[in-house]
């Protein structure tokens, strides 16, 4: 289905005078895709309602003040990760040790080399049963780990704007994707040993 | 000559992006000769496409209820 024209100058003034067919519009077109991008960043489903609702709520009230310079998706979605990083403002740090860097530093040995080759887990990655294997592995990754590697590796935000949006520093935010990426690495490769 | 544990951390973390010249010829270096950190950085690749799949759509009715309320919230008085 190809996307209305919503920078349209005319479907803005209908978004402008609150008509109703407009918003449904915009609503069919964005919201599936604000509960996913929540959902991917392991929200329950109760908070990615609220989160949702939130951004739109905010997009009602603001739109008077849009004036089309940019696309109404990116001011969307712009609205939607302040809402995010709000509903996290306290959380969102790095704590100082999270047990996964352990587990990294148990892999070298002295002089840094791996202890064991790192185990196939591409075919893991790729097979059949892998969404659940994912999905499930995504669950032990702390929840700021976890939406700073969304944000990098599925909405493709430039590091620098995800440190805005999450107010952490480029350092936080390195040590947040390390853990995330090695987090899920090594949960995939244990669940491969278990099934051999 | 940069250890595996760091090119781990560098990768994993993102650090090599805004590395310098040098930092990122050493781990290039590291890589050429490396087959374990060549299939780590490998699989780093694939979590980011696994991730991006992971996230399957989301439920008719999810999106209904979101829908119907962003419905009501416009018909309430600006």
């Amino acid at each position: 289905m190809p996307e209305p024209n919503f920078s349209d100058a005319r479907f803005l003034r209908r978004l402008k005078e609150r008509d109703r067919v407009a918003w449904a519009e915009l609503a069919d077109a964005y919201l599936s895709q604000l509960l996913r991008a929540a959902r991917g960043m392991g929200f329950t489903i109760e908070d990615s309602q609220d989160l949702a609702q939130s951004a739109f709520a905010a997009l009602i009230e603001g739109i008077g003040r849009f004036e089309g310079r940019s696309h109404i998706r990116t001011f969307l979605f712009g609205i939607f990760y302040n809402k995010v990083s709000e509903h996290l403002r306290e959380k969102q740090r790095a704590e100082e040790n999270d047990p996964i860097d352990e587990v990294m530093e148990s892999k070298f040995d002295l002089q840094g080399k791996w202890r064991q080759p790192p185990l196939d887990i591409e075919k893991k990655i790729f097979s059949r049963e892998a969404r659940q294997m994912v999905e499930k592995c995504l669950e032990t990754v702390p929840r700021a780990q976890r939406i700073a590697f969304y944000l990098r590796a599925v909405s493709e935000m430039d590091t620098t704007e995800i440190c805005n949006k999450m107010q952490i520093t480029p350092t936080n935010l390195g040590v947040l994707l390390f853990r995330a990426r090695n987090y899920l690495r090594e949960c995939l490769e244990r669940m491969g040993l278990k099934r051999g | 000559m940069y250890r595996c544990s760091e090119i781990v951390r560098l990768i994993s973390s993102e650090e090599y992006l805004t590395a310098g010249l040098l930092k990122r010829l050493g781990i290039r270096l590291h890589l050429a000769a490396c087959r374990n950190c060549r299939r780590y950085a490998r699989q780093l690749r694939a979590l980011a496409a696994a991730l991006r799949e992971a996230a399957g759509p989301v439920p008719a009715a999810e999106i209904e209820t979101a829908k119907r309320l962003v419905l009501e919230r416009l018909a309430q008085k600006p």
